[in-house]
């Protein structure tokens, strides 16, 4: 019957299992396609590779896992996902499917009991190796309330009968800069822009402004008020 | 008696009603499919479904296609097609959708490949859900997602790489909207509206803070006609913010008309004034902004009135004259 039906699949006998055990005894493990054939068994070569390694194997570890295998694996388990055979590898003893088992059976949260798509689950798996280190930016945020130096220029400007013309064009150009550097995806190079600079370095904002103060023309106690706002501003 | 024969007129003429097995959430129009549209249902479960219809405007009829649906896992929050064509020789379209993870999907003449699964952490024992996403127009081959982790997140659609991760929300992000090929601004929980730039990844510009501390901003909708304005609503509130990117922190107009709470808000593809919001008061209003602001509020120009509280709202930017709105089980197509 074995032989017309093909490979047998299904549980293994104990004489199937003895003549595995017999078969890797005398010629090794390895060269699983020739297994089969050596040992007299209707299986095919990854049966019998899966059944010696999970099952027949002499030094294979019985019984519960240990408080530090457990341990072990969950570590593990962040470094290497669900990577079961280079789990295993590390704990002695213990199979890639005695590790995935235990871990689906205890470690995985309900929230992922669910059964999944097979299609997805798929796509989950080839998904993983291809995962890299990445660095997570954390942006600083710039606010750009009233006191800033643009509205507060406009706010001078507009209080001020004889502050020159050329001056109001400086500091509408400079509020413009802003959102039309953001909004102009030519600029290859953030660094290059004023903007960047105003607000990147101590000695960029002095700078600009002095160029603003000086196009302003504003007296001694407009210039401290603004210069405190400012100072508020950057701690804020 | 008016009224009623207006609403009667709208309804038999101008509008198509498609009455969906399931709640429906997530929408989106295919940009190269001109009559395609992809429907998500809101499930409180793991499984649920994302339906593929035909849209006739001619015979003002919806089809639906079996062979185009397929099961998702939990509601998407968001979907949308690829923002052209992704190949000229092909007749396939690609969706993507955002739940647990952001998953791409191949949708052919009849049926739907599974394409990519999207997934940055390396132990599968937690996922972040991702509240919404936006897919660049300029550079299709750029994501963004927005995630309740606090982080935006821009992938590399093609590697299915994480491009750029950012944190700087102190809250749940909620929404997320490319302006610019590298430029994107995201609503929070933490009531603020930021803008980034990937040319600049150290900063972020906070432009819009709303104005009760942690009311938490929900939708955000760059205008694609005039990229200096967006608009954004808060949670539990009647308004519609409208935002000059040149005037931060101060809201050019609030549209104050809805009588609820509004669950979403769509610029008018084609036109650079004009928007269209939807809530809770089962109303969905299109509203023109004006170039000098009004004291005494604007007011809509056209409004349309649902069965029940309206969830969601398409603009459809290869056919303009329609919009879809979502309510209950029903999705419901208006021309405007």
């Amino acid at each position: 019957m074995e032989g017309s039906s093909g490979v047998r699949k299904g549980a293994w006998s104990q004489i199937e299992d003895n003549l595995l055990r017999d078969c890797v005894n005398l010629h090794g493990e390895g060269k699983w396609h020739l297994v089969p054939k050596r040992a007299g068994l209707n299986r095919c070569r990854k049966s019998c590779r899966l059944r010696w390694l999970n099952y027949l194997k002499p030094n294979i570890k019985r019984g519960d896992f240990s408080e530090d295998e457990v341990d072990l694996m969950i570590r593990l388990h962040k470094l290497l996902g669900n990577r079961w055979s280079l789990i295993a590898g590390r704990l002695p003893g213990r199979t890639s499917n005695d590790v995935k088992n235990y871990w689906n059976t205890y470690m995985r949260r309900k929230v992922h009991s669910h059964k999944k798509d097979n299609n997805i689950e798929k796509q989950a798996d080839e998904a993983k190796p291809i995962v890299k280190h990445h660095e997570v930016i954390k942006p600083v945020p710039r606010t750009l309330s009233k006191t800033s130096p643009w509205l507060q220029g406009k706010f001078v400007n507009s209080s001020k009968v004889g502050v020159s013309e050329e001056g109001a064009t400086s500091i509408s150009g400079s509020a413009g800069n802003w959102w039309e550097t953001l909004l102009d995806d030519k600029e290859d190079n953030a660094v290059n822009n004023n903007n960047t600079c105003f607000f990147g370095g101590a000695d960029g904002e002095f700078n600009l402004w002095s160029e603003e103060l000086t196009s302003i023309d504003c007296d001694f106690v407009t210039q401290g008020e603004s210069w405190s706002d400012f100072l508020l501003d950057l701690q804020g | 008696m008016e009224n009623s024969t207006e609403e009667s007129h709208l309804r038999s003429e101008n509008s198509v009603t498609y009455e969906s097995p399931y709640p429906i959430y997530g929408m989106s129009f295919s940009p190269s499919h001109p009559h395609r549209l992809a429907l998500g249902s809101f499930i409180e479960e793991y499984n649920n479904r994302v339906d593929i219809l035909s849209f006739h405007p001619d015979t003002l009829s919806v089809t639906p296609h079996p062979s185009l649906s397929f099961d998702h896992p939990y509601p998407p929050t968001k979907l949308m097609f690829h923002p052209r064509k992704p190949s000229p020789s092909s007749s396939s379209d690609l969706l993507a959708t955002s739940g647990d993870y952001l998953r791409l999907w191949e949708i052919r003449d009849n049926s739907v490949d599974a394409v990519s699964l999207f997934n940055n952490s390396k132990t599968s024992e937690f996922c972040a859900p991702l509240t919404s996403f936006d897919w660049n127009d300029i550079d299709p081959n750029r994501i963004a997602t927005s995630s309740i982790d606090t982080t935006c997140t821009i992938w590399d659609i093609e590697r299915t790489l994480v491009e750029t991760q950012l944190i700087a929300h102190d809250k749940e992000v909620y929404d997320i909207a490319w302006g610019e090929a590298r430029v994107f601004a995201s609503v929070s929980a933490d009531g603020s509206v930021r803008i980034f730039d990937l040319r600049d990844k150290e900063h972020s510009t906070i432009i819009y803070e709303s104005p009760h501390p942690d009311t938490p901003l929900l939708r955000l909708a760059w205008n694609k006609q005039d990229l200096r304005y967006m608009a954004t609503i808060l949670m539990d509130s009647n308004k519609v913010v409208i935002l000059d990117i040149r005037s931060p922190t101060t809201p050019v107009a609030e549209l104050e008309r809805h009588r609820g709470s509004v669950n979403a808000i769509a610029w008018a593809p084609h036109s650079s004034t004009h928007i269209c919001s939807a809530g809770d008061d089962t109303q969905a209003l299109i509203w023109e902004l004006p170039t000098l602001a009004s004291p005494t509020g604007i007011d809509p120009v056209c409004m349309y009135s649902a069965g029940c509280e309206i969830n969601q709202l398409q603009w459809s930017a290869a056919q303009p004259d329609w919009i879809a709105i979502a309510f209950a089980n029903k999705m419901q197509l208006l021309k405007v």
